[in-house]
């Protein structure tokens, strides 16, 4: 039993493809109810899987794609071995529509074996098909963005995965069969016991812990997290707004189920992956002499974590150096001195 | 027994390659496969020839380095480099190195990557170049070796589309090279193809055009150019009988 009680604010009088335009100043998730119901895409999975599946079939290209196969055993559960050192599943090519055949094969299994499309560009696989189930995100994109609104689909029978999080801003869109969103702010990373950070099973950090049977004894502070947690359960057509870096767990629950989500990143697309930097700092940071490494902390909140102009306010614009404001042609500078220096 | 892993900074921290050649490392090897990429370079000291790969039926292109097997007249005691030319085709340089691919995320196609033969000659713990900087980034012979393996990689591929072309104007033609040395002794080199120098010269403007877009056309010029290098081969041989 999932031991969370707060229930993510919704927006119920969503009009369909219609997203509020202040979305991106929510502080945390929100429903959107009925975002999408009014796709082709959730009509013909309404009628059946198997109308669903022809749909889609209809638009595929194709082209192969990478695809989870589990065992019956993990109930679509896709995590880690017995000790966190490998996945338990299989991640290999395969073509879409064999995949979907496989799941239509086994619809009416007590413990069918695990099958999982996961975040499959539309555009890549499907052409044509976003043009019938489209959805403007409200976000004023820059062509020198990391990443702007791409929308990927999800194809799967019972999943769940694991909860983690993304840098980037996230809306998902239910299509086919109900999910269940369980999500935590920012601030519960020590209180969701973090596993390794490779392997993952799609790049992201996942927890160690069974959310909906928790082992209270070797993870106690997940109570913690499970105390300011929330629960959402999308239908078909329904949206979720997730802010980048927010802890989510996504749970397919049906037998056959599609989800279209849209990531973006507002980021410029030269500062690269953050993820850099914490390895980075683990290499030369974190295992510094407890003086040194306290020390440095004051350095970092004063010129990475503090606010406004203060490194720079004292100074003279031509002083500024990299201490100005970041740029392309400055990061390149910078790049070219990293490689430099990391290369010994 | 060759015995092919993928390098890295941990498990080869401290292996060293022996990068000058020697017959003791195997380098008399009389022709040695080169790709496109190389041609403008190759020609100016080697002869550039085609060969048919009796697996896979296909053309691939080679140098020629010595006129009988296991010779190669390009291996010198008197430079440091143990190698007689301004230019050392690819796929010698490459040492005991050789690209892999594997798999970096399991979302994603396999991309290429560094292999190294650990029972190699050349593979040594004490002589050598360095692969790894004291805190293991890459020495700049590990980056030279990595440019080398990645124009052998680019130019199979572009090899390829080059052999389609000739192919397509009829320009490839067998050729028997036949001479004698001073010695008196007569020689017969078969099994070698090049460019129809008649054919690339009355080939259509349309053609002409196709073949100058596609990147093939100094290449085929190129191969003919270099089929003067068998006489500067034959001089070497001389030479060294002398």
């Amino acid at each position: 039993m999932l031991s969370i009680s707060k229930q993510t604010e919704a927006i119920i009088h969503c009009q369909p493809g219609e997203i509020p335009n202040d979305i991106h100043q929510y502080q945390h998730p929100v429903v959107l109810k009925g975002l999408v119901k009014h796709w082709k895409l959730v009509e013909v999975g309404l009628q059946s899987p198997q109308k669903s599946v022809d749909y889609l079939k209809s638009f595929y290209n194709g082209k192969p794609v990478f695809a989870y196969f589990g065992e019956p055993a993990i109930d679509g559960k896709y995590a880690y071995n017995e000790n966190a050192t490998e996945l338990n599943y299989e991640s290999k090519k395969a073509r879409v529509d064999e995949v979907l055949e496989l799941i239509i094969e086994h619809l009416y299994d007590q413990q069918p074996p695990s099958y999982y499309i996961a975040s499959n560009v539309i555009d890549a696989n499907f052409p044509g098909l976003g043009d019938e189930n489209n959805l403007h995100i409200p976000v004023t994109s820059k062509s020198s963005a990391t990443e702007s609104p791409v929308a990927s689909i999800w194809i799967g029978n019972r999943s769940i995965a694991r909860c983690h999080y993304d840098a980037s801003d996230n809306i998902a869109c239910v299509v086919s069969g109900k999910r269940r969103f369980i999500t935590f702010p920012p601030d519960q990373i020590a209180n969701l016991y973090p596993g390794p950070l490779a392997p993952t099973p799609g790049g992201p950090v996942i927890t160690m812990v069974d959310l909906h049977n928790p082992d209270f004894e070797k993870y106690p502070k997940v109570k913690h997290a499970l105390a300011v947690g929330q629960v959402a359960e999308l239908e078909p057509g329904d949206g979720i707004y997730i802010p980048s870096m927010w802890w989510h767990q996504v749970e397919a629950l049906s037998s056959y189920n599609i989800l279209v989500n849209y990531w973006w990143s507002d980021a410029e697309k030269y500062m690269g992956a953050a993820m850099n930097v914490l390895y980075h700092a683990m290499l030369s940071l974190r295992d510094k002499p407890a003086h040194e490494k306290a020390g440095w902390k004051h350095i970092f909140d004063y010129y990475i974590f503090g606010e406004g102009e203060q490194p720079t306010e004292h100074l003279p614009p031509e002083a500024q150096g990299f201490l100005a404001p970041m740029d392309e042609m400055m990061s390149r500078q910078l790049r070219a001195m990293l490689i430099n220096k990391l290369n010994r | 027994m060759a015995k092919h892993v993928l390098l890295n900074n941990v498990h080869h921290k401290d292996t060293r390659v022996l990068a000058h050649y020697a017959k003791e490392f195997a380098d008399d090897v009389a022709s040695v496969l080169v790709f496109p990429p190389e041609f403008v370079e190759l020609q100016k000291e080697y002869p550039i020839f085609f060969q048919l790969d009796q697996q896979t039926k296909k053309y691939q292109c080679v140098v020629m380095l010595g006129l009988q097997k296991d010779e190669n007249l390009f291996l010198s005691n008197t430079t440091p480099s143990g190698w007689d030319a301004d230019y050392i085709p690819a796929m010698m340089e490459r040492g005991p190195f050789l690209i892999g691919f594997q798999q970096q995320d399991p979302l994603s196609d396999p991309s290429p990557v560094i292999h190294i033969d650990m029972q190699h000659p050349k593979v040594s713990n004490d002589k050598g170049q360095p692969l790894f900087l004291e805190h293991g980034g890459n020495s700049p012979y590990l980056n030279h070796v990595a440019t080398r393996l990645q124009s052998i990689h680019e130019g199979m591929a572009i090899q390829d589309k080059m052999f389609t072309g000739f192919t397509s104007c009829d320009l490839i033609e067998p050729v028997n090279i036949e001479f004698d040395l001073n010695n008196g002794e007569k020689c017969k080199l078969t099994g070698n193809f090049t460019i129809n120098e008649e054919k690339l010269a009355a080939l259509s403007a349309d053609q002409l055009f196709e073949l100058n877009q596609s990147g093939a056309l100094q290449l085929a010029y190129a191969v003919v150019a270099s089929v003067t290098n068998v006489r500067k081969l034959i001089e070497r041989k001389n030479a060294k009988l002398s």
